[in-house]
């Protein structure tokens, strides 16, 4: 009966070992546990024009970013700070691509994201595609985005504007607010690349 | 044979047990946890007796609260989504319901909101935080989990959640 009961606390303190690792690992990444809760495959064209998945971007940290070129405000000062936090991550900036998902696939073709992303930095990837496969990603990713009438007859966008960060296995590690500043984004993606 | 098998028995007995003991709280402990109904009530009332006279029974704020009164004060801003409470991580509004708005407010904002520190424990603080929280669109809540530098939390919200739209351009122009 002892040597029962010793296996049996042998079990229990093993079990309470692999759970305090996990539950370390998950204070330590802070969204361990948010995996497949935010993100997930995609099918889209890229600035090339060429026919890419979430796939193609296994081993590369993304830093993604949904919004549209014709973006007054937000975008283009988020895809500013992202450009200027790759710029400050030295050596671990072969490990990272920037990725601009387009909501406006109606106006931003791959050769309008190629030109428009030219100017951040030479790493951005530009995504588009069809409505469905572009609403799929917003689903995935909880964007939220509508078109809104203007008066010269054209149309913005409302749209969430928030930063993810993903890991080299697709898995979401990470959110940001737009008005994150460069220095701040670079050494957090810093401290959560290894 | 019979020895080997009750051993499996028993260390297995083990990892179950330590897993029911212990898997609520390495869930809990991770990152932020969701808002606690029993949280909600107790904050819904501390809220009615420290915060509503300013801020508003329905967390309204005072009318014009983007401008400074004849008194040179900022009026009490809402905390519904009109405000913008939801643009600021439950650190700093713990901050500011604790030590006022001092150390965010940009040079020259006057403010009548108290520092709460000595009148309210840090978990009625949080209370509070959890009863305003509770009154917003989960995009909201979704967008204000972002802000938290301590880590994030999607996993309770309701399937098809989205963020906020924060870029609308033409609202502001």
């Amino acid at each position: 009966m002892t040597a029962y009961l010793k296996t049996v606390a042998t079990g229990f303190v093993l079990a309470l070992f692999a759970l305090l690792a996990y539950a370390a690992y998950g204070n330590f990444t802070g969204t361990a546990n948010n995996a497949g809760v935010v993100g997930g495959p995609f099918a889209l064209i890229d600035q090339n024009g060429r026919g890419v998945t979430s796939r193609d971007f296994k081993g590369r940290w993304l830093i993604i970013y949904f919004g549209y070129t014709h973006c007054p405000d937000a975008c283009p000062t988020a895809l500013n700070t992202i450009g200027e936090a790759i710029d400050q991550l030295g050596a671990k900036r072969a490990l990272v691509t920037p990725i601009f998902i387009t909501i406006d696939p109606a106006r931003d073709t791959a050769a309008v994201l190629k030109s428009y992303l030219a100017s951040f930095g030479p790493e951005f990837v530009g995504l588009t595609g069809s409505d469905g496969a572009i609403a799929s990603a917003e689903q995935t990713y909880h964007v939220y985005a509508a078109k809104h009438s203007t008066p010269d007859g054209s149309y913005d966008m409302d749209h969430s504007s928030v930063l993810y960060v993903m890991d080299p296995q697709g898995t979401f590690v990470s959110n940001f607010a737009d008005e994150i500043d460069p220095a701040t984004l670079a050494n957090r993606l810093k401290s959560l690349i290894p | 044979m019979t020895v080997a098998f009750d051993k499996i028995g028993a260390l297995g007995l083990g990892v179950v047990l330590a897993l029911v003991v212990v898997m609520p709280f390495v869930s809990l402990s991770t990152t932020a946890p969701a808002i606690k109904p029993t949280q909600v009530d107790a904050g819904r009332q501390l809220y009615g007796r420290y915060c509503a006279s300013c801020h508003g029974v329905h967390l309204e704020g005072q009318v014009h609260w983007d401008r400074p009164g004849q008194d040179g004060y900022f009026p009490a801003p809402p905390h519904d989504a009109s405000g913008h409470t939801w643009q600021h991580s439950d650190k700093q509004l713990n901050e500011l319901i604790a030590h006022s708005v001092y150390a965010y407010a940009v040079p020259g904002y006057r403010s009548h909101m108290p520092a709460f520190a000595g009148t309210l424990s840090e978990a009625e603080i949080d209370d509070i935080i959890a009863y305003i929280k509770s009154t917003w669109p989960v995009s909201l809540q979704a967008y204000q989990r972002v802000l938290d530098p301590a880590g994030i939390d999607f996993r309770d919200l309701p399937p098809g959640w989205r963020f906020p739209p924060t870029c609308r351009f033409h609202a502001r122009s």
